[in-house]
């Protein structure tokens, strides 16, 4: 636009320019031929153009149009400087009646009533030449403001003296007798003459309002001719009306008045309007303009991304505000190149290439690395991307484009990429057979272990000669629709064990489980391990364990049988024991009972009575050593019963059975009352017999007894107690109390075998139960069985 | 009738017998013991075979039993008569140094009508078979001998 208005502007003043020399060469030539009306410019005129003002013309028309293409400052000057000083002298002629003899120095002239001098140009016109010399040359010094408001103030001079022509108003032109009348195309030479100096340099000085690409230029350039032509024309009618008497000079004024200012109103109207029109435009478009920033502006808060802007050199020059929230750095140290240093070091140079060829190329930018994130003070994936905006002349203005922090996509397809290489990794181990395939029979995928378990090779799978239902066995595959029924209930099936016929023919037991796939739960992911060798090895240990039971049973049998052996050759020898030793016993016993009966105890002396009583004795110890014997062993034999037992009663029934070795005792029982046990009735009451035997035994010398019994529980036992003032015994040989045939006293008084105690040792081992005593000689002993406690 | 209330003694050991039969006549019992030294022999008494085949019919009014006897045992020997529907009925007293549980049971099983262990001391020796001679040959009344001579027809 503003290209074009200077265009035209300069086309004007080329052409004004070219009207001026062609003026002003006609002049010239009407002078060298007499030709009148090239002189007056007018038919029947009679100022002329001077032969001066012709060349002046011609001389500045030049100017104007050296003026376009930089001339040297020196002979433009020295150019237009001519017009100046003929108009200089011309001037002074007027002023001081100097005679330079200039004014027909080219052509003779003659007086006239137009002219006092002849040849000589107007006091006006010398001082439009002055003006417009000097207009130029201030041109050439670039003051085009004064230039123009010279131009400005000739063409008012000349247009005084057009409109003069125009409207018949001969002081217009004609100043007074002393000076000639500039004539009628010398007044539109100057005209185009100052319009070529106003068109020449359009945009500076005092032209630049009317020709800024502005709405106020616009404006002026619409209204302006219309308030300069309007009044001329007025002017021309009223005045035309004057002339012919239409009216009074009153009633034209009055015209010209309401024209004026109807015109002038219609105008200021107009323009008003038109003001308002593009005032509330602009509003618009400051209002669509502020919602389109404020737009803009909640956009890049709302978004994640940082935005940014960077000039076409690609550096930030403005305060980066989502820059900063994000990496903390401030305006002074991200301004500039500063915005790299946020970039993690191993990525800067990597980005630094990609903007700057970017910036070369103007293509879009995109780079991605690593970023640091003050808030959580660590280096974050991103993603950045700029556009560049170009201005109206293809130049980039600036770049504008956002950072993406992209770290937690990168992370989470990161440990996706890890997910699926460690699953493809337990898949292609081959640990187990893998297959994805569908509910129906199809198979699309097999690991290399499945393969091998149905002998199968990878191409008979692509080639899709393979499905499972002909895999398995038709035995099977009611088994298989219960799993797939399951696994389409809950998801997945139970694993379960079926069978594959191999290539083969041969069949491999396996175990299988599978899921089915979400959404329709129509295809699986299955596993299947080879049960080959553990089917075997089952067998194997099967038929070990077979054996080995049989071995077993057999040893079983044979000890049974020796064991069997062992206790009829001991019931034997009981047997024996108990016959063949008592038999000889009892006939000893029977006939020296019969021998004393014989005898007349009159004659037999001392010696041989006391020999028989020692023989009945000694055989009747022997009768209870073997009782005593015979029932040790029945103790280690015979069954034994379990019932809750009294012990309160057995005491008491046991203290029955004692009574006649009591008798001539003086005895002080202390029975407490005693916890109830678990046991056999007949081996206990012979236990608790024994002990009150002996400490009825061992406290016989005492001349008052005393026999106590209570009892203690303990966590697993209660342990029973019977404690007497007897002579007790030695604690040095407390482990020999117990054992058969072993004796600590050999004193008479105590008569005994020595298995007593052993059996009742036998008794309390065979409930499970323990056996002690402490004792000191002479100070009574303590026997405690210990027994497994009644748990209710 | 004269050859009645004999009673069977069955034992190996000289001495035995001897104190038996003393403490038998001690106690005044005058039966007539009828005295073998085996099972075989005791059975051939009782089924009149072998040396015993011309003895006169009629059967012991008891019998005295040892257990632990050469050739056929005491044992035997009771299984035998308990099996024979007319041995049978004949008391028999089993006299024994064992007082073994298993001994025991096993005549009770085989349906001995009494089991007597023989003491040592000889004074109760001779009380014990004072009473056993009483009851079985005094106060207890015999099956009747219709029954008892049945083998004499054989």
């Amino acid at each position: 636009m503003a290209l074009k208005l200077k265009l035209t502007a300069r086309r004007i003043s080329q052409a004004a320019a070219l009207v001026v020399i062609g003026v002003g060469s006609a002049a010239l030539l009407g002078w060298q031929f007499q030709i009148d009306w090239l002189k007056t410019g007018i038919l029947d005129g009679t100022a002329t153009m001077k032969a001066n003002t012709a060349l002046c013309f011609v001389l500045l028309g030049v100017a104007l149009l050296w003026a376009r293409s930089r001339p040297n400052r020196l002979w433009f000057t020295i150019w237009v400087a001519i017009p100046a000083w003929i108009a200089l002298l011309t001037l002074g002629e007027y002023a001081w009646g100097w005679e330079l003899n200039i004014d027909q120095l080219l052509f003779a002239d003659q007086v006239s009533l137009d002219t006092p001098h002849p040849g000589r140009m107007g006091i006006n016109t010398a001082v439009s030449f002055l003006l417009s010399s000097l207009a130029l040359e201030l041109l050439i010094w670039r003051c085009s403001r004064l230039a123009q408001a010279l131009a400005l103030l000739t063409l008012l001079i000349c247009l005084q003296a057009l409109i003069g022509y125009g409207f018949g108003v001969q002081i217009l032109y004609h100043l007074g007798d002393f000076t000639t009348s500039m004539a009628l195309h010398t007044a539109f030479s100057f005209i185009m003459l100052s319009v070529s100096i106003l068109a020449l340099q359009p945009q500076q000085g005092l032209m630049q309002p009317l020709t800024a690409p502005l709405e106020g230029g616009r404006l002026a350039r619409q209204i302006l001719p219309i308030t300069v032509l309007f009044p001329i024309l007025l002017g021309w009618l009223l005045v035309q009306g004057y002339r012919f008497d239409y009216y009074v000079p009153g009633f034209g004024l009055s015209l010209q008045v309401a024209l004026s200012v109807l015109v002038q109103t219609g105008l200021i109207w107009q323009s008003a309007k038109w003001l308002n029109r593009n005032d509330l435009k602009r509003q618009q478009t400051r209002a669509d303009l502020r919602k389109s920033e404020e737009r803009y502006r909640s956009l890049t808060q709302a978004i994640a991304s940082i935005v940014w802007i960077a000039d076409a050199e690609g550096r930030f020059v403005t305060e980066q505000s989502s820059w900063e929230a994000y990496t903390g750095q401030n305006f002074q140290v991200h301004q500039g190149w500063g915005w790299v240093e946020a970039l993690h070091p191993d990525d800067r140079q990597q980005v630094r290439q990609l903007w700057r060829l970017s910036l070369s190329s103007q293509q879009i930018y995109q780079s991605e690395g690593r970023l640091w994130h003050q808030p959580t003070g660590e280096y974050r994936y991103f993603e950045a991307k700029g556009v560049p905006i170009l201005e109206s002349d293809g130049s980039i203005r600036e770049w504008v484009g956002t950072v993406n922090d992209v770290h937690d996509r990168k992370q989470t397809e990161a440990e996706l990429r890890e997910n699926e290489a460690r699953l493809n990794s337990f898949v292609e181990a081959d640990l187990v057979g893998i297959l994805y395939g569908d509910i129906y029979r199809q198979i699309f995928y097999a690991n290399d272990e499945f393969l091998n378990i149905i002998g199968y090779s990878r191409d008979d799978l692509q080639s899709g000669k393979i499905d499972w239902v002909m895999l398995t066995p038709p035995e099977y595959l009611p088994l298989d629709e219960l799993g797939i029924s399951e696994a389409q209930s809950r998801g997945a099936c139970t694993p379960y064990e079926k069978e594959y016929i191999r290539k083969d023919g041969s069949r491999v037991p396996v175990l299988i489980g599978y899921r089915l796939l979400e959404p329709n739960r129509e295809h699986s992911v299955a596993f299947i391990l080879n049960l080959s060798e553990q089917k075997q090895a089952e067998a194997a240990l099967r038929e070990n364990e077979a054996r080995f039971r049989q071995d077993l049973e057999l040893r079983v049998k044979e000890r049974t049988m020796q064991l069997e052996a062992a206790n009829r050759e001991l019931e034997s020898f009981s047997y024996s024991v108990s016959h063949d030793l008592r038999a000889p016993l009892r006939h000893i016993a029977g006939f020296v009972e019969l021998l004393q009966k014989r005898l007349d105890p009159a004659s037999l002396d001392a010696t041989s009575q006391r020999y028989l009583t020692v023989i009945a004795e000694t055989t009747r110890q022997a009768g209870t050593l073997i009782d005593d014997l015979l029932s040790f062993s029945r103790m280690g034999r015979s069954e034994m019963r379990s019932i809750r037992i009294d012990m309160n009663l057995l005491i008491q029934e046991v203290q029955r059975e004692l009574e006649p070795d009591l008798i001539g005792r003086e005895i002080i029982w202390q029975i407490e009352p005693l916890p109830s046990i678990q046991g056999d009735p007949s081996m206990l009451r012979l236990a608790v017999r024994n002990l009150l035997e002996n400490s009825v035994k061992y406290t016989r010398q005492r001349p008052t007894a005393e026999i106590s019994i209570g009892s203690f529980t303990q966590e697993q036992e209660t342990v029973y107690f019977v404690k007497d003032n007897g002579i007790g015994f030695n604690m040095q040989y407390a482990h020999k109390l117990f054992g058969i045939f072993q004796r600590l006293h050999s004193d008479p008084n105590y008569e005994g075998t020595g298995i007593g105690l052993a059996n009742v040792q036998r008794i309390v081992h065979r409930h499970g139960g323990r056996i002690w005593a402490e004792g000191k000689v002479n100070q009574g002993a303590t026997f405690f069985i210990a027994l497994p406690k009644i748990f209710d | 009738m004269t050859e009645l209330k004999r009673i069977l003694l069955v034992e190996d050991s000289r001495n035995d017998v001897e104190l038996i039969l003393n403490a038998l006549s001690e106690n005044a019992i005058a039966n007539e013991v009828v005295v073998v030294r085996d099972g075989e022999e005791a059975l051939d008494y009782l089924l009149r075979r072998g040396m015993f085949r011309l003895r006169l019919e009629g059967n012991p009014i008891a019998i005295l039993l040892d257990l632990k006897l050469p050739k056929i045992d005491g044992v035997e020997v009771l299984a035998t008569l308990k099996s024979d529907s007319l041995l049978r009925m004949i008391p028999v007293i089993v006299l024994s140094s064992s007082q073994e549980e298993p001994d025991l049971i096993r005549c009770y099983e085989l349906g001995t009508n009494a089991y007597v262990v023989k003491p040592i001391d000889f004074s109760q020796f001779v009380e014990v078979i004072k009473q056993v001679g009483l009851f079985w040959a005094v106060v207890n009344q015999p099956p009747p001998e219709i029954y008892s001579s049945a083998h004499s027809v054989s």
